[in-house]
């Protein structure tokens, strides 16, 4: 008996996983059908709560402000974070405030790559600065 | 941009103090990594922000973003 509800309860905690996924867009194909490009916006992209993660339980924020860009990445619940600055025109990255090399760099881009390829656009949220 | 020099009271990030993120009443931003990243993006401009759903905002920036480093990694 026991054995039946626990395979029962498998079951329906899979197939509302599964249904879940199906029903959820990913950052990336959300923005393959976009057709601007704006090089000037002004706010961040963050999860909308705590329990909201990326795939492997990692969380990551992205700050914009034209060509300045933050990405603020955690590994796991409760860990450290780890904050990278992206200066887009002169193509260096800073780790914690000090200068990143072409590691670092790599790095951000894979976080930034796996940002846009896992994320649900139903579980972020758009942070914007008070308009004047 | 701010400078902020303190470290962190549980060493959360080594130049962000947890006080001055309690200081900085961003309690509509639920999230610390966001509330991190809005605040390092706008340092002295960031006051208690609007918080909008989805990302439809931002589709332009994020869409230019995911070209460019697309583009970089040919």
């Amino acid at each position: 008996m026991a054995f039946l509800y626990i395979y029962r309860r498998f079951f329906i905690e899979i197939s509302l996983y599964l249904h879940y996924n199906e029903t959820m867009t990913r950052l990336a194909e959300y923005l393959e059908n976009a057709d601007l490009k704006d090089s000037h916006f002004v706010g961040t992209i963050t999860f909308s709560s705590e329990e909201k993660t990326l795939p492997d339980g990692s969380k990551i924020a992205l700050g914009i402000d034209g060509g300045h860009w933050v990405l603020v990445y955690q590994k796991e619940a409760g860990g450290h974070f780890q904050v990278f600055e992206y200066d887009q025109k002169k193509k260096k990255v800073f780790i914690d405030k000090k200068p990143g090399k072409q590691e670092e760099l790599k790095l951000f881009k894979k976080l930034a790559g796996y940002f846009f390829s896992n994320a649900h656009i139903e579980d972020l949220v758009t942070i914007l600065p008070p308009r004047p | 941009m701010k400078e902020i020099s303190s470290i962190g009271a549980y060493g959360i990030v080594p130049y962000l103090s947890e006080d001055l993120l309690k200081q900085l009443k961003y309690s509509n931003i639920r999230t610390r990594a966001g509330k991190i990243a809005y605040l390092l993006t706008l340092g002295e401009k960031a006051q208690k922000p609007e918080i909008k759903e989805g990302v439809h905002d931002a589709r332009g920036a994020l869409k230019w973003i995911a070209d460019l480093l697309k583009e970089e990694e040919k």
